[in-house]
């Protein structure tokens, strides 16, 4: 049985493709196991194809899966999966950021007996030169970000085109996986989660390469799309980050300071009414009363959703909220000039509560 | 003695307590609470209604604590509940309390002294009419 299958999904690479195939059957050919090597042609439309049926003649352990239509990078990785007869399965992008020698750390991981071993550019040890430019790290890092919170995945790097898997988890992954594009390797952490699959995270060395397909504006609606379509399709197995509880949150306290408002204007004029039955008379008959009421009950059934999905004591200091709130109602409907000491006070609260949502851990789905 | 602090001194005590009665009554009644649609039903659990009563009571002591007092004198109580809150979570609800955590707490707590130091709030704006003023103190009214 061969030792290694390497798949390299493209689309329209011509312009890399034989420096790509040339570098990695050199880096294998040291090798003292068998290997394979799988190019995924993803439905190209210039020379590729033509590229890859040179370099076959040329490289016999290389195998051609061509697509015939463009289904993206998570549908040619899976096909090549399929296809692919090692022991271990691994995938790398086509521009090689992550060079060849780098393989040998992720079988290792296969090895040890990790199912996933996932490369990482962003863990302690990563080493990146060039480093990416600021933007495109920006914006991994928000990917990221939303992947933490909507998903609950724990992991410091998920989009790395750089990934090795065990014989039985590329079964399951290129099996079970439905995502077309770029979004399929987070499915695959999910899966991973699902199927009890050992993942290992790992540091890489990687290069920056300039030219790159994800185009950062373009892809971002599509990629949190990916992501919160993913939410629901794996609801079993997603943790919920303790931050999607903040709406509820800022409801709940809007709702009681609402609620207070209401009932302000309604006992105001009865202010001087001795309790008694007038006095209780005339305030149920005051519709202010009633609607403090109603945002009151919402702030509070709120409130109790909220502290089903985190721990007290995540939830309980953000009540300061209603100060904020308070204070920025008063500020907007009555222009006072607010003292400096009070603005400086609410962005600490402010600065506190986000602080507080920072220390929040996902928690396992809760059973139903 | 200051008729309106035996007021304040019970405010932090129980507004944690009630806090602790509806978490405790929340997570036993966990499922209901998770679609909008059964969430109502939670109000028939013991340990939530407990807790929504002791919550009242907190709020209407706390009301008459600001009718009382300058707010000035009044707002770091809500500070101690905060603190007295997570601290009894992690005592009594067992509940991981990191330095993060703690550091959230400690910025929230500054803030709300800072909101409460300085001038009072019926020095605030020469631009006040007599009943936006009034409102506005009432508008204090919030734990």
């Amino acid at each position: 049985m061969t030792a290694l299958s390497v798949i390299v999904p493209m689309y329209n690479e011509s312009a890399r493709i034989d420096s790509c195939l040339a570098a990695l059957a050199r880096w294998l050919s040291g090798r003292r196991e068998s290997w394979e090597l799988i190019a995924v042609d993803d439905g190209s439309t210039d020379d590729t194809p033509a590229r890859l049926a040179r370099a076959r003649r040329k490289l016999a352990r290389l195998r051609i899966v061509r697509l015939a239509r463009q289904s993206g990078k998570g549908a040619a990785v899976r096909a090549g999966f399929k296809a692919a007869r090692g022991r271990v399965v691994l995938f790398t992008d086509c521009d090689l950021s992550t060079p060849p020698d780098q393989i040998a750390s992720a079988v290792r991981w296969i090895r040890e007996g990790y199912d996933l071993a996932v490369g990482s550019r962003h863990l302690p040890g990563a080493r990146l030169e060039p480093a990416q430019p600021p933007a495109r790290r920006l914006a991994g890092r928000l990917f990221n970000l939303a992947t933490r919170v909507l998903l609950g995945l724990p992991y410091a790097d998920t989009q790395c085109g750089f990934k090795a898997v065990s014989r039985r988890a590329a079964a399951v992954l290129s099996g079970r996986g439905r995502e077309p594009g770029f979004a399929f390797d987070v499915e695959w952490l999910l899966l991973a989660r699902r199927h009890g699959l050992k993942v290992k995270e790992f540091p890489i060395r990687w290069r920056d390469r300039a030219e790159s397909k994800v185009r950062l504006f373009r892809h971002a609606p599509a990629m949190f799309g990916a992501l919160l379509r993913l939410q629901r399709r794996h609801r079993s197995v997603v943790a919920y980050h303790p931050v999607r509880a903040l709406p509820l949150i800022l409801f709940s306290c809007a709702g009681a300071v609402v609620g207070q408002i209401f009932y302000k204007t309604g006992a105001g004029p009865l202010r001087d009414t001795p309790i008694g039955a007038e006095f209780l008379v005339a305030l149920l008959t005051t519709p202010a009363i009633w609607f403090g009421l109603v945002f009151f009950l919402l702030g509070a059934v709120t409130w109790l959703m909220a502290l089903a999905r985190v721990e007290l004591s995540f939830a309980f200091p953000m009540l300061s909220l209603n100060f904020v709130l308070t204070a920025l109602y008063a500020w907007l409907v009555f222009g006072e000039r607010v003292a400096a000491n009070r603005i400086a006070g609410i962005a600490l609260v402010i600065l506190g509560v986000l602080v507080i949502a920072g220390s929040g851990r996902p928690v396992p789905a809760p059973r139903r | 003695m200051n008729p309106v602090l035996p007021l304040l001194l019970a405010v932090a005590p129980i507004s944690v307590v009630a806090q602790l009665c509806l978490k405790l009554g929340v997570d036993r009644s966990r499922g209901v609470l998770l679609s909008p649609r059964t969430a109502w039903r939670a109000v028939f659990q013991p340990l939530i209604w407990t807790g929504g009563l002791l919550y009242a009571s907190g709020s209407v002591i706390w009301i008459r604590a600001l009718a009382l007092a300058d707010l000035s004198f009044v707002y770091p109580f809500a500070a101690i509940a905060y603190a007295g809150g997570v601290i009894a979570s992690q005592i009594l609800l067992r509940e991981r309390v990191t330095l993060m955590r703690w550091a959230g707490l400690a910025l929230i707590i500054c803030g709300v002294l800072l909101v409460a130091s300085g001038r009072s709030a019926s020095d605030d704006g020469d631009e006040a009419s007599p009943s936006s003023h009034g409102h506005r103190k009432d508008l204090s009214a919030m734990l």
